[in-house]
């Protein structure tokens, strides 16, 4: 018997760059087994090279519109920016990680397949067109967090946030996939594109399990996404978390959470928008309120930018709302400059700290102006970016959501993310302003960062300038991502 | 056979139960085997889906959710034991070295 795959649309050329993440992750399984003890320096090496393999295989997919393995992958530009989004974002990990790991004595080879994991997770997530991928994608990438976040095993911390996270993560996911079983049901399809052919036609805004489906699937995804009200696990896992874990999924698990929920709702459901438009607009404000306000009183500097991070996802948010894809494409670009900048700002905390908890506290950072000024320069660019100050990234990355409700007239939410912030002025420029203080007494010196951390801090902190002061390429590129079409 | 809500109605109802032990149980494990509860419900309703539309996507969905579930038990009994073999209590509600 001859079985015909022809239907299956197996093209793993489309699949390229997750398929050699994989590979690398895979490689470095095995040489972390035969390596001696001495030459441990080359699996961040291997790592790298292997991330680079892939971006290069992620840039002939621009342009294309490459369904592929019946309906549940796709390689499109959306795909190629967040694969490169992503991939930039694990380099620069890797690059700062082994210094942190060796100061905590974590220096083991699992680490880099975690991260490889994950990412490939979060490739697989961004190209996701069906059900199936989405939520493998999803678990892949959370599976491997879980084991990040705890990754400091004898931490007492980290292992209450890899609990906390496994526990909160594992019901998130029942969510999720319950949102998937409704919609299967209401729809009889897995594939996105059967999906938004059944919502396209009449009478599926009156179906009520498609629009629970719906509902239950936001959940799940606004988990991953931590928007409010689905924010609680954010603040502790980012704060047991070791530094360098929590510096690469605070943003690369909110970009991919993002790649999927513009799938979702842009692409599958835009002719039912009016149904979800005021669920998600209440989301967007919860987390704009929750997010802004709650940093004010923090004083931990991962739980501060935890809450930071929180609003961003209510900022995001406020793109999708319109429905459109000139909105996903403003989304598009705050995602990358939110990448770029809070990428910065954790990896400023982990360099300071070099594995040491209690400099997370603001008032270790106090007079780091005097002390460390390289570390205390780039830090405010970040942190003058993320308030939304130009000329940096996060000013345009704000400018250009706002535009987009303008021109969509959708007002109420965004009085509520101008308000909101110039809130998050006042917690943002604390931080420099706690930088600039005379410190009190002296404080131990630490170690010098090494050429490697430097060189990403200084990389982040150009970027976060150069696409403030040349902003138009990238948001040329965010709108062709963003012009997704089935 | 009966009609397809009844199976809709008892998933949900399974659900349910997943869901609220997971928000009133104290034991991780517990509260693990709360998920998987949850989970479990989530294949009955793909098995029932897949067999009244006559598709056979939602039992490969079916056998989807159970292979990542084992994966995913795998690290959660692995990160609730390293919590365990550290002395502290079985107790979700001790869980709050970082609430200031």
């Amino acid at each position: 018997m001859k079985i015909d795959l022809s239907g299956l649309g197996i093209d793993y050329g489309a699949i390229l760059p997750e398929l050699i993440v994989v590979g690398t992750a895979i490689v470095v399984l095995f040489l972390d087994l035969l390596l001696p003890v001495a030459r441990r320096r080359w699996l961040p090496a291997v790592t790298v090279v292997g991330l680079l393999a892939a971006l290069i295989a992620s840039l002939p997919l621009w342009g294309q519109n490459r369904a592929a393995f019946a309906d549940t992958v796709v390689a499109d530009s959306l795909a190629a920016f967040f694969n490169v989004l992503l991939i930039v974002i694990t380099i620069l990990t890797v690059l700062i990680s082994p210094r942190f790991l060796r100061a905590l004595d974590l220096d083991h080879g699992e680490y880099y397949i975690l991260l490889l994991g994950a990412t490939a997770g979060m490739m697989l997530l961004a190209a996701a067109t069906s059900l199936m991928t989405i939520f493998l994608g999803i678990e892949l990438l959370s599976i491997s967090l879980y084991v990040l976040s705890g990754f400091a095993r004898s931490v007492p911390r980290s292992q209450e946030s890899a609990l906390k996270y496994l526990l909160l993560g594992g019901f998130a996911t029942g969510f999720l996939l319950y949102g998937m079983a409704l919609i299967y049901g209401a729809t009889g399809s897995t594939t996105l594109r059967g999906i938004a052919a059944f919502a396209a036609a009449s009478g599926a805004a009156g179906n009520v399990l498609l629009l629970l489906g719906i509902g239950f699937l936001s959940v799940g995804l606004a988990f991953k996404a931590s928007a409010a009200p689905f924010h609680m696990w954010t603040p502790d896992v980012y704060e047991g978390a070791p530094t360098i874990v929590t510096t690469f999924m605070s943003v690369a698990t909110k970009s991919a959470a993002f790649a999927a929920i513009g799938r979702v709702f842009i692409a599958t459901f835009p002719s039912i928008s009016a149904r979800w438009y005021f669920p998600l607009a209440l989301i967007a404000i919860f987390s704009l309120f929750i997010g802004n306000l709650v940093a004010i009183i923090e004083d931990n500097l991962k739980r501060i930018l935890a809450y930071s991070g929180i609003a961003h996802a209510g900022y995001i948010l406020l793109g999708i709302l319109p429905g459109t894809a000139a909105g996903f494409s403003a989304s598009v670009f705050y995602i990358a400059a939110y990448a770029v900048m809070n990428f910065g700002a954790f990896a400023v905390v982990t360099a300071l700290g070099a594995g040491g908890e209690q400099t997370a506290d603001i008032n270790y950072w106090r007079g780091l102006f005097y002390r460390r000024p390289f570390l205390a320069t780039v830090m405010t660019i970040f942190m003058l970016s993320l308030a939304g100050i130009p000329p940096t990234v996060g000013f345009f990355a704000k400018l250009f959501v706002f535009q987009a409700l303008v021109n969509a007239q959708i007002w109420a939410p965004l009085v509520v993310a101008v308000v909101m912030t110039i809130v998050s002025f006042y917690y943002y420029l604390r931080v420099v302003v706690v930088m600039l203080a005379t410190p009190e007494e002296a404080v131990s010196e630490q170690p010098r960062v090494g050429i490697s951390t430097s060189g990403v801090l200084g990389v982040a902190a150009l970027a976060t300038i150069a696409l403030g002061v040349f902003p138009t390429t990238v948001l040329d590129w965010a709108s062709h991502a963003a012009s997704l079409h089935f | 056979m009966p009609p397809a809500y009844l199976f809709l109605l008892l998933s949900g109802a399974l659900f349910t139960m997943g869901a609220v032990g997971f928000l009133v149980r104290r034991n991780p494990l517990v509260v693990f085997m709360c998920i998987e509860l949850m989970l479990n419900a989530v294949n009955l309703a793909f098995a029932a889906e897949s067999r009244f539309l006559n598709s056979l996507d939602g039992v490969v969905f079916a056998f989807l959710v159970i292979t990542v579930a084992a994966a995913e038990v795998v690290v959660g009994i692995a990160i609730i034991t390293q919590v365990y073999r550290a002395g502290r209590q079985m107790d979700v509600d001790g869980l709050d070295l970082m609430k200031e």
